[in-house]
Order: structure tokens, then C-alpha cells, then sequence
């Protein structure tokens, strides 16, 4: 150590000149401020903004010469045989020489920003001292870089082709690692894994000249390959560490989910799909689709959501196509009826937006928040487009016939809030006929969820306890103020939470069935005929819809989670005696309504 | 490996790219010896130097200085060795003074004051720079830097180099002589062969990487002759004596032999019926053209 000190000390000696031209730099900034030309002499703010750009620049053009020549020149001028020729280390030399080229860098900055600093602080702390420890920490990279690349330049040897494919495969590699994590925008862990990686790759760079010295001494090509052979596994080993990172983040399984988890599934085929922040894991969202085996598909780079068709056999979703622009998505789908089926891209792409499948999953509609339009999936071609909204809104759209097109929109509360009425309004797009109809307006509702019957022909707006015609907004019945999550049954029955009571509205009979406790309860829909599944409580409820008897009760389960599309009202029938997905604590299972049989997730991976 | 081998090199092969500079190199140097490593430029003297200080590791063999294995011992033996590099390597932003002042934390048996009568007596003002220097004060330098370790083995690549007449003469009658008297070991590799024949107590002759000639002085200029035939050319190779480098001299012929006896060459002689034949000594500058020169033979 006692001769690393001496060669620092030795080294810094010769930058006298540096830290000359620092203090003539220091300087300059204060007699700019003083130019006659400018209007306000001695402005503190232009001080700091030369000294900050002249410090700045000193700062990094030093680390990038010391970086270059600290150890390049000596070892292509075959001056580096002056300290091999003593009894001194290798490591000495480079911890010596390493040390005292990163002081005369920081000094040498210090040196110009440090009158600045004192003449106005206020402005520096606002201005450039987030910047400064930026470049400070980028000085440090760049003099460990420039290093490893003037030893490779200078080799000139073939080695050099070897160690740029490495490079390029390094670059590959880091971007292959940071894809999954910028397509779903978790910027923490793209700061973490940077972290893991900058760390990794400094510590790295500033220990493999030790070993370049040690065993290759003052041989040019030597030194490059005894540089390149401690480099490069070092680089790999980071990276592998960066992979194991990033695997265990994306091996998370649905039972790691925690927050707020999207989760839909189709009744008609079973398929389910489930996203949501994964534990521990930072802002990752992972996204899976599970077949109807409870086999676990996992998915990427992202799904924010998925729409099932209504026959369930094929399910479309939106991926980002740009790490850089993670609001460009692309429209993917899957043929749910194989199970060995790939993502097909369909090439339609769009920002931000909700879309909806046919019911047999040929066709799909697109609201990108001003226009709707139709593609034919299989032909990937554009039926049908037109500009719908011009304004910001909210709404609900699905199928009636692969022609036809409607859509129930209202615009998004801006001043009053949730308790300001807004007027939806109902609008048919008939592919066919290539024209555009407002069939209906509702009368003014509170912002609420729009339920539909399975037919689509009645709608019903929660809060509101608004039933309307589907096509034309006609009120049919007004229920008063009731729960978020009603339900319309096949039979036209209305289901709906009053307070601590679900009252079953049938065509000729009303029955109000008392809640076990206080609380939202969800109302799933019919498991079996006649049989209602209510979530209430953090249990599932099964209500006989004839007696208004709770026949049995699921504690400690959440669900059927069977929202299979994010924009289609209409519910499709959950008694057809495939197993529906069900949430206890933090597992996810099928459950079978009928026996209560719970099976957990991933037996047919 | 003997105690008493100052420097052993054993099958020692450099390589850069395809290109052998040294090649399967067996080299020994007793202690308290000069050796005189001679060769024509390009023939791998400053790469087995290099390989020799662990300043390079050979591609194969390997090297011992006092006993120990250079690659992996280098920083504790130089303690012992002083260098005077082919090319003066001293940073030239360095003060002459300051280098001294470097060496000394550096090696243990540091004599500040020879430092500084050497300085003195080659005339260099301490204060200048090394880079502000000329070519020969620069090798002077580094020769007062190596001698101030108090070193058991001075290695000197070139150290004449860049040197003027009476300089020269300094090094090799006054510095070299006195390191030899006081038992140092001396590796000197060198094109002033003048000079280093008075000196030198073996010397090594290394052609296209590989060793040709290794040997005590007095020994090989025992063996090697000059003769010459006043007539015609005569085939002298009679199994007794070796030639290398026949050639036309005259209307006669001149060879040098590697191997000469008396008692061998009367024989030869009286049978051939030789009348006008003249044989002579040769210096080392003659032998070192005979055994490296562009039809030199191994001996």
C-alpha cells in the first residue's frame, strides 16, 4: 500500500498543469460576470452556470484523458517498465496510478466549481448539484471505460474484434434484461437492476487492470489479453447476477400477486387471466394466462388487460411495442382451443385504449379515446373507422353482430366529481352500412358501472339503480340507490345491494335477503340455476334466488373472479359447470361451485 | 538449480503473434560474473531481458533469479537487481532529484550519497527534468538509479547507447570493471564488442531467437581461428577441424575454424602438404560476425 501511496503521490505531482488551468477556469466566470456588455454585473446565476458548464467539462475531459493514457501511454511508449523494474506490485501500480488520476479529476473540478460555490450557493444547490454528483460518478465510469478501451485500441491486436462482440453481446444482454421491466414501466426496478449492473460493471472495470498488470505486464498485447481475460468474466458474472435478478423477478406466480390484481376469466372455455403487482418485487406487474386445467401460462413482456371472446376461444391483449414509448401498443391475440397456439401480433396498433372481441373472436373494436374502429383480425385489415368522441370519456362497447357495434359512452367527470350527473349516450356502428347512429340517451346519471342482461338488451347503471332499454336508454325501472356491483340474470331478474340487504328483483315478485354483516357485496351471478353467488365480506354467499336462502357460505374466498371482459357489460353464464377461479388469502384456485372443491393453480403446467 | 546461479533461464520461448523472438532459450549465469548477452538487432536480446526482469511472461520456460522464480517473486527480487533499461523509461515530467527520492522508499539497501556523487560526477544538474535531458545523460541516469540500489545483479540492455566516446569508455573501464570486482553479476547486452572483450567473463551469442554460443570467453577465443590458404581453395573439414564462414580470400581461401588445436591442424597440415598458411587469433567482434553474421554457423 505504502507504494500505491507513493506512485498517487508521484502521479498527482505531474498534473501540476491540470490544476493550473483549473484555477485559470475557476476564474473566468467571475470575470464574464464583469464583461461590459452584460446588463447585470456580477450575476450570480451566470457565475454558476460557466462555472458549472467549465467545471463540467474539466471534470469529464480529464477522466476521459487519464482514463486514456494512465496506464495506455507508459504501456505503448514501453514506459511502464520503470515500476516493473522496482519492487513493487502490480496492483500497487494500478491502485497508485488509478487513485491518483480519480483525485486530479474530482480536484480539478473542484478547483473551478469551488469560488462559484461560495461566491453564490443558493444557485448552485438549485442548479447544478444533483448534475455535479451525476457527473462525478459518470467521471468515475468513464476513466474505468476509457481505460479498458485505450488498452484494447492500443494492442492493436486481433483480440479486439473478440472483445467488440463481447461488448455488443454485453449491450444485447443488458437490454434483453431491461426489456421486461421498461415494457411494464417499473421504473424502481429499472433502477434497481441498473444499480445492480452499474455497481457490478465498475466494480469490474476497476479491478480487471489489477489483474491486466499482474499478468501482462509491459507487453502491450500481453496487457490486453490478461485485461480482456479478467474483463470479460467479470462482465459475465454481473450479468448472470443481472439475469438471476431478473428471473426471480418474473418467476413471480399469481400467488405472489398482492394490491390490485386484474383478474378475468371466460366461463364459456375456463381460460383465465391474471395480472397485478407481484410481492417484493418492486412495480413489476406480472400478467399470466391460466388454462382451464390450472395450468400456468406466463406472459410478456406485459399485459395491462385481456378480453376473452364470448365463446372463449380466443383472447386478445395489448403489448408495448417500444421500451422507450410504453403507451404504443400492440393488438396480440391467442386461439384459446389449442393448447400449443402462439401470441399472434396482429399489427394493429394503438395508444392507450380499450378494445373488445367479437363473440367468436374474428373481429375487433378499438375506442383509442377519440375513435372507434373495426378490424377483421384474420384478414388484419381495417373494416371500419370512425371519430366517435370529442371528448374524454368513459364507457362500455361489445358485439351485437359482427356488423354491428354498440357502444354506451359518457364523458369523464372533470369538476364536480363522482356525485355530478353525466348523460350517457347509446351509439350503433354498423360495419356493413358504414354508418355511425346515436340510437338512445339516458337520462342524467351519477358515475357508475353500467351492468347489462346477458342479451345486451337492458342496462342497468349502479348507484343510480337505473334500469334502461339497451338500444335506446328508455328507463324501464329505478331500483334507488344501491351497491356498486349488481347483477342482471338470464331470466331478466335484477339482483342489487340495498344497504345490508340483496334484493332479488324478479318480473313478479321481490325478495330482500339480509347480509351477514356490513359491507359492498359483489354479485357474481348464477353459479347454478337459481343459485347466486355474492361476495360479501371477504366470503362467498350462496343465495337460493327463490327463497332468498343463504345456503351456504365461503369464508375467507374471494370471487368467482369472472370478468371476462373489461368493456363488455353483458355477463356471460357462470353455471356451466366449468370451474371458476376463486382467491383465498393470497392463493388463487378453481373452485367448483356445486361441491365447493377448491383446486389450487399449476397442475397442468 | 545451483545457489550460486545468479540468473537461470530454462528453455525459455517469447512469442508475439506468430513471430518467436526467443526461442527454447537455456541460459545460466553464474554469480560474480559479467555475461555479455550479444546478438544483431532484431535477434530477441531485449525480449529475453524483459523475460529475464518478469517483465514478460514467456510463452514457455521459465526464469530464476537467485533462485527464484521471477514471474511470481519479481517485486520481492528486485529489491536486489538494478536496471538500466534499453530505452530510458523514467517518467519525464520527473526531476532528476525526485527519481532519486523515489528509489529510496522503494528499495531497502538505498545509498542516497552514490546517487548523488554519480549525478555530480556526470555533470547533470539534479533540478532538470528527465525528459529535458539528452539520450546519454538520460542512460546515465539510469545507470546512477541502478547502481544506488546496491544490487547483487545490474542488468544492462544497451547502456551504451546514446553515449559518447569518453563516456562509453567510463562505463565499461570504471562502473563495469568495479560491479565486477566487488562481485556483482553483470548482464550486459551490448554492440560496443570492443569494449565487453576485456570485460566480460562469458558471453552469449543469440541469432533469430536462439542461442548459438554460450561460453567462457578465454575458452571460445582458444577455439576459434582465422586461417588462410595462399593458394588454392582447400577443403579443410578432415573430421579433426570444424570450419564455419569459408570464402574466397585472394587467390586463396580464408576460414574460420571453431574447434582448433594445434596438434590437429599440424596433421592436416603435413598431410595436405600445405606450404603457405596463415593462422591467427580472433577478437570477439570477429567471432561474434563469424557465428551471427548472414552465413554464420552454430558453433
Amino acid at each position: 500500500m505504502n507504494a500505491a501511496i507513493l506512485i498517487a503521490t508521484r502521479e498527482l505531482r505531474d498534473k501540476t498543469r491540470l490544476f493550473l488551468t483549473a484555477l485559470a477556469l475557476a476564474i473566468l466566470p467571475f470575470i464574464a460576470s464583469v464583461m461590459p456588455m452584460l446588463r447585470q454585473k456580477g450575476d450570480p446565476n451566470l457565475v454558476v452556470t460557466i462555472a458549472g458548464i467549465l467545471a463540467f467539462s474539466l471534470g469529464v475531459g480529464t477522466s476521459v484523458i487519464l482514463g486514456a493514457t494512465t496506464i495506455g501511454r507508459p504501456l505503448s511508449d514501453g514506459r511502464l517498465s520503470f515500476y516493473f523494474s522496482k519492487p513493487i506490485a502490480p496492483a500497487s501500480i494500478w491502485i497508485g496510478k488509478a487513485t491518483a488520476a480519480l483525485i486530479a479529476t474530482a480536484a480539478s473540478f473542484a478547483i473551478v466549481a469551488l469560488p462559484s460555490w461560495l461566491y453564490a450557493r443558493g444557485e448552485w444547490s438549485q442548479t447544478w448539484s444533483p448534475i455535479m454528483t451525476s457527473t462525478l460518478l459518470g467521471s468515475l465510469v468513464v476513466f474505468f471505460v476509457m481505460h479498458a478501451a485505450s488498452t484494447m485500441v492500443r494492442s492493436r491486436s486481433a483480440l479486439l474484434a473478440i472483445d467488440f462482440l463481447l461488448a455488443a453481446a454485453t449491450v444485447g444482454a443488458i437490454f434483453i434484461m431491461l426489456r421486461p421491466f421498461a415494457f411494464s414501466g417499473a421504473t424502481r426496478l429499472l433502477s434497481i437492476l441498473g444499480l445492480i449492473l452499474g455497481i457490478g460493471f465498475v466494480l469490474v472495470l476497476a479491478i480487471a487492470p489489477a489483474f491486466q498488470l499482474a499478468f501482462g505486464r509491459t507487453d502491450r498485447r500481453r496487457s490486453h489479453a490478461a485485461l480482456s481475460k479478467a474483463l470479460w468474466p467479470g462482465v459475465a458474472i454481473v450479468l448472470l447476477a443481472g439475469a438471476a435478478f431478473v428471473g426471480w423477478v418474473v418467476s413471480a406466480t399469481p400467488d405472489d400477486l398482492s394490491g390490485q390484481i386484474v383478474v378475468a376469466q371466460t366461463p364459456a372455455t375456463g381460460w383465465t387471466f391474471i395480472s397485478g403487482r407481484a410481492l417484493h418485487r418492486a412495480d413489476y406487474q406480472a400478467s399470466f394466462l391460466i388454462d382451464p386445467k390450472g395450468g400456468i401460462h406466463r406472459t410478456g413482456p406485459m399485459w395491462w388487460s385481456a378480453a376473452f371472446s364470448r365463446d372463449g376461444g380466443s383472447v386478445a391483449w395489448a403489448e408495448p411495442v417500444n421500451p422507450l414509448r410504453p403507451r404504443e401498443m400492440e393488438i396480440y391475440t391467442r386461439d384459446l382451443t389449442r393448447d400449443d397456439a402462439r401470441p399472434v401480433a396482429t399489427g394493429i396498433r394503438l395508444p392507450f385504449g380499450e378494445f373488445v372481441l367479437s363473440d367468436d373472436g374474428r373481429r375487433i373494436a378499438i375506442d383509442d379515446g377519440h375513435t372507434l374502429s373495426i378490424h377483421d383480425l384474420g384478414a388484419k385489415r381495417l373494416l371500419f373507422s370512425a371519430r366517435l368522441f370529442e371528448v374524454s370519456h368513459h364507457g362500455n362497447m361489445f358485439f351485437v353482430s359482427p356488423n354491428l357495434v354498440r357502444v354506451i359512452h359518457a364523458p369523464w367527470q372533470t369538476r364536480a366529481g363522482r356525485d355530478e350527473r353525466v348523460t350517457p349516450v347509446i351509439t350503433e356502428v354498423d360495419v356493413a352500412r358504414r354508418t355511425v347512429t346515436n340510437t338512445g340517451t339516458v337520462e342524467p346519471v351519477r358515475t357508475s358501472l353500467c351492468v347489462a342482461s346477458p342479451d345486451g338488451s337492458r342496462l342497468l347503471f349502479s348507484r343510480n339503480g337505473l334500469l334502461v332499454d339497451g338500444r335506446t336508454g328508455a328507463t324501464i325501472a329505478r331500483y334507488g340507490d344501491i351497491g356498486m356491483w349488481p347483477a342482471i340474470l338470464r331470466d331478466g331478474t335484477v339482483v342489487v345491494q340495498k344497504k345490508t340487504t340483496i334484493a332479488i328483483q324478479r318480473p313478479d315478485s321481490a325478495i330482500d335477503v339480509a347480509l351477514p354483516g356490513k359491507g359492498s357485496a359483489y354479485i357474481r351471478g348464477e353459479v347454478a340455476p337459481g343459485k347466486i353467488a355474492v361476495q360479501h365480506g371477504g366470503s362467498i354467499l350462496i343465495i337460493d334466488a327463490r327463497t332468498g336462502v343463504i345456503e351456504r357460505t365461503y369464508a375467507h374466498m374471494q370471487g368467482p373472479l369472472v370478468t371476462w371482459s373489461p368493456v363488455d357489460p353483458r355477463p356471460l353464464p357462470i353455471d356451466t359447470g366449468r370451474p371458476l377461479i376463486v382467491r383465498e388469502g393470497r392463493h388463487f384456485a378453481f373452485w367448483n361451485p356445486k361441491t365447493g372443491e377448491r383446486t389450487p393453480l399449476g397442475i397442468g403446467q | 538449480m545451483s545457489s550460486e546461479m545468479a540468473i537461470h533461464a530454462d528453455r525459455v520461448t517469447v512469442r508475439y503473434g506468430r513471430r518467436t523472438a526467443v526461442d527454447d532459450v537455456t541460459l545460466s549465469i553464474q554469480s560474480a560474473t559479467v555475461y555479455a548477452l550479444l546478438g544483431r538487432n532484431g535477434a530477441g536480446k531485449s525480449s529475453l531481458v524483459r523475460a529475464i526482469l518478469g517483465h514478460l511472461r514467456p510463452d514457455h520456460g521459465r526464469v530464476a533469479i537467485f533462485g527464484e522464480d521471477v514471474w511470481t517473486r519479481r517485486a520481492t527480487l528486485m529489491d536486489r537487481v538494478g536496471v538500466v533499461p534499453e530505452e530510458a523509461d523514467a517518467p519525464p515530467e520527473m526531476r532528476v532529484r525526485d527519481l532519486g527520492a523515489f528509489n529510496a522508499k522503494l528499495f531497502s539497501r538505498w545509498q542516497q550519497s552514490a546517487f548523488d556523487e554519480r549525478i555530480a560526477r556526470f555533470g547533470i544538474e539534479p533540478r532538470v527534468r528527465f525528459g529535458e535531458l539528452s539520450k546519454g545523460q538520460k542512460k546515465q541516469v539510469m545507470l546512477a538509479l541502478a547502481l544506488a540500489t546496491s544490487p547483487d545483479l545490474v542488468i544492462l540492455d544497451d547502456p551504451t547507447l546514446g553515449l559518447d566516446v569518453v563516456a562509453k569508455k567510463s562505463l565499461f573501464e570504471e562502473v563495469i570493471a568495479d560491479m565486477a570486482d566487488r562481485g556483482i553479476t553483470v548482464l550486459i547486452t551490448t554492440h560496443d564488442l570492443g569494449s565487453i572483450e576485456a570485460i566480460a567473463d562469458r558471453v552469449g551469442i543469440l541469432r533469430d531467437g536462439r542461442l548459438v554460443l554460450d561460453e567462457d570467453v578465454e575458452t571460445m577465443k582458444e577455439r576459434f581461428r582465422r586461417i588462410r590458404f595462399a593458394k588454392e581453395p582447400v577443403v579443410l573439414d578432415r573430421g579433426t577441424l570444424t570450419t564455419a564462414n569459408v570464402r574466397r580470400w585472394g587467390n586463396g581461401t580464408e576460414a574460420v575454424v571453431t574447434n582448433f588445436d594445434d596438434l590437429a591442424f599440424e596433421r592436416f597440415r603435413s598431410e595436405a602438404q600445405l606450404e603457405r598458411v596463415e593462422v591467427s587469433s580472433m577478437s570477439l567482434e570477429e567471432i561474434f560476425i563469424a557465428v551471427s553474421g548472414e552465413n554464420g554457423v552454430q558453433s
